[in-house]
C-alpha cells in the first residue's frame, strides 16, 4: 500500500512539473480584456470568440457573462435578429474543466477509500453501497469529460469573425444554394482541405467555408495582441 | 480411495450449464418437427465441358441442420461453389434453411440421372427429388437449315444469376443470341414473358466471343433486371430474338455472275427456354418504417441552408442510393418540431443500367415554410431496408439537423458596425484570473488522482478475492492444519503434549494427509484404511507402531513415560512427512 502511494505522488509530482515546464496557460481576465476591446470596436465575432474562451476558463464570473451576452446579441443583431427573446445564448456548465475534474477526482478518491475501508473493516453494507455510489457518479463524471474533450478534438468549437461566412457544398456533393452564417455565430468544425474547412451545425455537416473567416475558442490566446488593452 | 472435494462451479460455468440444460430440455418438436429437401437445376441441358449448378435446399424447424454431402454421380464431376445458411424466428419456432451449390461438368454427352438422396436429421428424414442433366455434344439445332459441322450455326439461351429470391429482390436474367453465321444487322430481342415481375433492361445489347464447347461463336447478349412483385414459383422466358442471317446458296449454273457465290437473306427467329424463380417472403419482424425496399442502399439528408428568415422555405433533401428496385422504393417521411408549412416536391429517380445490376439514385425535396422566428429542427429521418444478401432487415438514421429562423425580410443589413446600446458592458479588468486549458482536456494531475483511485480500488478488491479464493482451497486449509500440528509436536517443556495428545494429533494428521476419516478405528483398521487412501506400507506400518506406542504410554505409570521421546519424535517425523507429501 505505501508502494502504491509513494508512485501515486511521484506521478502527481511529475504530471505537476510537465504541466509547470509547459507553455503558460491562457488567462481569463487577457481573453475578457481582449474581448471587451473587441465588442467596443464593433468586432461582435471577435469579441463572442475571446469571451466564449474566457467562459471556458471563469464560467460563473459576472462580467465575463454580462460582456458574452452583449456580445451575442450585437451579432444576432447585426443577423437580423431584432427581438431580445430570440437571442439564442448557449448555456454552459457554471464549472470549469479543471473544477469538474476534481470534483470527480475527489469523489472517485472518497468512494475508492471508502469501498476499500468497507471490504477490509466490515463497514455497514449502506457505507458501502454509498461507496460504490459515489465511484459510479465520479467515473461517470470523468467519462463524460473525456467524451466531450474528444468531440472537442475531433470537431472543435469555432466562431464566425467576418462579416459573412458562405457555406457552399463540396465538389462531390449535390449543389444547393450556400448558406451564409454572420459573424458570432458558434459552429463546430470538420476536416480540412485545402483552405476549406468543413462547418457543423447541430451534429450535421452543412458544408465548406474558408477557414481564415473562423477562430477556434482553443485558439483565441493568440489573437489577444490585436486587440490589446489601450 | 481419494475423497473427491466438490469445486465451486463459476456463475458463467453455471449460466453455461443452464443453457445446455435448456437446450436439451427443448422439445424434439423444435429441434426439427419438420425437415425438406430441395435440389434444383439450373438448366435442363448442357453441351460437353459446360457446367451446370445444382442447388440443394435442407430447411428445418430448429436449429439441427444436417450437413449437405452431394453422393458421386457417375460420369459428372461436382464441385462445391457455395453454401448460404438463412434463419427465421415465426410463433417461437425457428427455422433454419441451408442452401449448397454444386457445380456440375460431364466429359462426355448422354443423360445424366441425379438420384434422390436422403437427409436426416434426428428421426426426421427427407428426400431431394430425381433430376437429369442432358448433356450434348452439340445443342439442338435451331433457326431451320442453319446446322453446320461441330454444333448449330445459331442458337439462343437464357441465364438466370439465381433461382430462388426474395420479393422484389433483383434476379438478373441474361438473353444470350450464339451465332456462327453472318447476321445482317442487329438480332432484335422481343420483351421476354415474365407475368408478376416488374422489368428493367440493363442497357443495349452487348456483343462479343465466347466458346461453348469446342466452338466458338459470336454471341450478342441482352441483360434484364426482373423484381418479383409476388411470392410463389414465377417463370421468366421464353425470351425471343429476331435476325437476318445472310446464307449462300448454291448456284444452278457455276458459269454465271463469274461464278461468284449468290447470298440471300433469311429471316429467322429463335426462341430461349423458360426457367423458373421461387420468390419467397420477407421475414416477419420488419421495422415500423419499412415501405418495401429490399436491395442495398444508403440514405443522405440534406438541408439546404442552417438560417432561414421566416416565411422563407428551407429545403430538406433525401437521397436513396444504392442497388435494388429504387423506382419502387419509398421516399422516407421528413418532418419537423415546428407547425410550419410543408410541400412534399416530386421524387426524381435516376438510374444507372450500365453495370451487371440496377444501381440509382433517388431523390425527393419537402420545404417547410416557417411562419415565425426561432428556431426548430428537422427530426430524424429514418430509412428501413431489407438486405438480402444478409438477410435481415436494417434502418438507417439521420442525425437531428437545427434551423435557426429570423425574422422575416431582416436579411440585407448584415453589417457589423459600432455596438448598439443593449445595456452597460463590463469594465476591463485589472486583477489577474484564472488560468487554464481551453481543450476541455481534465487536468492530468485529477486525472491521476481519479483513476489511480479506481485502479487501487479495484486492485485492492481484486487482491481480496484472491485471497479469499486462497482461503476457501481445501488443499491449503488441509496444509495449514497439518503446520498447526507440527508446531504443536515441536512444543518443548511443560507444553510438550502428552502421549495421548500426541497420539490424537497423529490421527488427526493421518486423516487431514489422506481425507480419510480413522477416528475411532482399532489401530490396525485404520492402518488399513489409511493404506487404501493412499498411504505407502511403510508409512503405514510406521504409523501403527508409532500409534500403538503412543498409546501404550497413555496408560503407562508417569515414571515410565520418560522412554517415550522416541515415539514423540518418530509421531513428529511422520507428520513432517505428511506435510511434505502434500506441498
Amino acid at each position: 500500500m505505501r508502494s502504491v502511494l509513494l508512485i501515486a505522488a511521484a506521478t502527481l509530482v511529475v504530471a505537476g512539473g510537465a504541466h509547470a515546464a509547459a507553455a503558460p496557460p491562457p488567462r481569463a481576465d487577457v481573453l475578457y480584456n481582449a474581448g471587451t476591446t473587441a465588442l467596443d470596436r464593433g468586432d461582435v465575432g471577435p469579441a463572442v470568440a475571446f469571451l466564449t474562451a474566457a467562459a471556458r476558463l471563469e464560467p460563473r464570473a459576472r462580467d465575463i457573462q454580462v460582456n458574452l451576452k452583449q456580445a451575442t446579441a450585437e451579432a444576432a443583431r447585426a443577423r437580423g435578429v431584432e427581438s431580445q427573446e430570440e437571442i439564442d445564448v448557449v448555456r454552459e456548465v457554471p464549472l470549469s474543466t479543471a473544477e469538474i475534474a476534481w470534483a470527480g477526482a475527489i469523489l472517485l478518491l472518497v468512494g475508492a477509500g471508502l469501498g476499500i475501508a468497507a471490504r477490509v473493516t466490515r463497514l455497514p453494507r449502506s457505507l458501502a453501497a454509498a461507496a460504490v455510489a459515489v465511484l459510479i457518479v465520479g467515473v461517470a463524471i470523468h467519462v463524460w469529460l473525456l467524451a466531450r474533450a474528444h468531440a472537442e478534438a475531433v470537431h472543435p468549437e469555432a466562431v464566425v469573425v467576418v462579416r459573412e461566412l458562405t457555406v457552399e457544398r463540396g465538389p462531390d456533393e449535390p449543389s444547393r444554394a450556400p448558406v451564409v452564417l454572420g459573424a458570432g455565430e458558434r459552429v463546430r468544425l470538420g476536416p480540412t482541405r485545402g483552405g476549406q474547412v468543413e462547418i457543423r451545425v447541430a451534429g450535421a455537416a452543412i458544408g465548406w467555408a474558408p477557414h481564415e473567416g473562423l477562430w477556434r475558442v482553443q485558439e483565441t490566446p493568440s489573437y489577444t495582441a490585436r486587440y490589446a488593452t489601450p | 480411495m481419494l475423497k473427491r472435494v466438490p469445486r465451486r462451479v463459476a456463475p458463467a460455468a453455471s449460466l453455461l450449464l443452464a443453457l445446455a440444460a435448456a437446450l436439451a430440455f427443448v422439445p424434439s418438436s423444435a429441434r426439427a418437427e419438420q425437415l425438406t429437401a430441395e435440389a434444383e437445376l439450373d438448366r435442363q441441358q448442357v453441351l460437353v465441358g459446360e457446367p451446370a449448378t445444382l442447388a440443394i435446399t435442407i430447411t428445418a424447424e430448429g436449429l439441427d441442420v444436417p450437413a449437405i454431402k452431394l453422393p458421386l454421380i457417375a460420369g459428372l464431376d461436382a464441385t462445391a461453389t457455395e453454401q448460404s445458411q438463412g434463419f427465421s424466428w415465426m410463433n417461437g419456432v425457428i427455422s433454419r434453411s441451408v442452401t449448397s451449390t454444386f457445380s456440375l461438368r460431364a466429359n462426355a454427352p448422354g443423360d445424366y440421372v441425379i438420384p434422390s438422396f436422403l437427409i436426416r436429421s434426428g428421426k426426421k428424414e427427407a428426400k431431394t427429388q430425381q433430376l437429369v442433366l442432358h448433356v450434348r455434344a452439340t445443342m439442338p439445332r435451331q433457326g431451320g437449315r442453319l446446322g453446320g459441322e461441330g454444333g448449330p450455326e445459331l442458337f439462343a439461351r437464357l441465364t438466370l444469376d439465381r433461382t430462388r429470391v426474395y420479393w422484389n429482390e433483383g434476379v438478373t436474367a441474361r438473353f444470350t443470341l450464339y451465332t456462327r453465321a453472318r447476321v445482317e444487322g442487329a438480332p432484335a430481342w422481343d420483351p421476354p414473358d415474365a407475368p408478376g415481375f416488374w422489368t428493367e433492361v440493363l442497357g443495349p445489347a452487348r456483343t462479343g466471343r465466347i466458346r461453348v464447347g469446342d466452338v466458338e461463336y459470336d454471341a450478342t447478349e441482352m441483360r434484364v433486371e426482373y423484381f418479383p412483385t409476388r411470392t410463389g414459383r414465377l417463370r421468366i422466358g421464353p425470351g425471343r430474338v429476331h435476325a437476318q442471317v445472310v446464307r449462300q446458296v448454291p448456284v444452278p449454273d457455276p458459269w454465271s455472275a463469274l461464278g461468284m457465290p449468290e447470298t440471300q437473306v433469311e429471316d429467322i427467329e429463335l426462341t430461349t427456354e423458360q426457367l423458373a424463380v421461387d420468390v419467397v417472403a420477407l421475414p416477419k419482424g420488419a421495422p415500423a418504417a419499412f415501405r418495401g425496399a429490399v436491395g442495398s442502399y444508403d440514405l443522405d439528408v440534406t438541408v439546404d441552408r442552417a438560417v432561414v428568415h421566416a416565411r422563407e422555405p428551407v429545403n430538406v433533401a433525401t437521397v436513396l442510393k444504392g442497388e435494388g428496385n429504387l423506382a419502387a422504393a419509398s421516399d422516407p417521411d421528413v418532418s419537423s418540431t415546428l407547425p410550419s408549412r410543408r410541400y412534399a416536391g416530386a421524387a426524381s429517380t435516376s438510374l444507372q443500367r450500365s453495370g451487371l445490376r440496377l444501381k440509382g439514385e433517388r431523390r425527393r425535396e419537402t420545404s417547410f415554410v416557417p411562419e415565425r422566428p426561432g428556431s426548430f429542427a428537422i427530426l430524424p429521418v429514418r430509412f428501413s431496408w431489407f438486405d438480402p444478401e444478409q438477410g435481415r432487415y436494417r434502418t438507417q438514421v439521420s442525425d437531428t439537423i437545427t434551423v435557426r429562423v429570423l425574422p422575416p425580410g431582416s436579411g440585407s443589413g448584415l453589417g457589423a458596425g459600432p455596438a448598439a446600446v443593449l445595456g452597460p458592458t463590463a469594465p476591463r479588468r485589472s486583477h489577474p484570473g484564472a488560468g487554464g486549458s481551453l481543450a476541455l482536456v481534465p487536468p492530468l494531475p485529477a486525472d491521476v488522482v481519479a483513476w489511480g483511485s479506481l485502479l487501487a480500488y479495484l486492485g485492492v478488491l481484486t487482491g481480496l478475492g484472491v485471497r479469499d479464493r486462497s482461503l476457501r482451497d481445501p488443499r491449503r486449509k488441509r496444509l495449514r492444519e497439518l503446520d498447526a500440528i507440527a508446531r504443536e509436536l515441536a512444543q518443548t517443556g511443560t507444553a510438550t503434549p502428552t502421549p495421548a495428545r500426541t497420539a490424537v494429533l497423529l490421527r488427526r494428521a493421518a486423516e487431514v494427509r489422506y481425507t480419510a476419516d480413522v477416528e475411532g478405528l482399532p489401530v490396525g483398521d485404520a492402518a488399513a484404511r489409511l493404506t487404501v487412501s493412499g498411504m505407502q506400507a511403510e508409512d503405514a506400518a510406521r504409523w501403527k507402531e508409532t500409534l500403538e506406542r503412543l498409546e501404550q504410554l497413555a496408560y503407562a505409570p508417569p515414571d515410565a513415560r520418560g522412554a517415550g521421546g522416541a515415539a514423540l519424535q518418530a509421531a513428529a517425523d511422520l507428520v513432517r512427512r505428511f506435510r511434505e507429501g502434500l506441498a
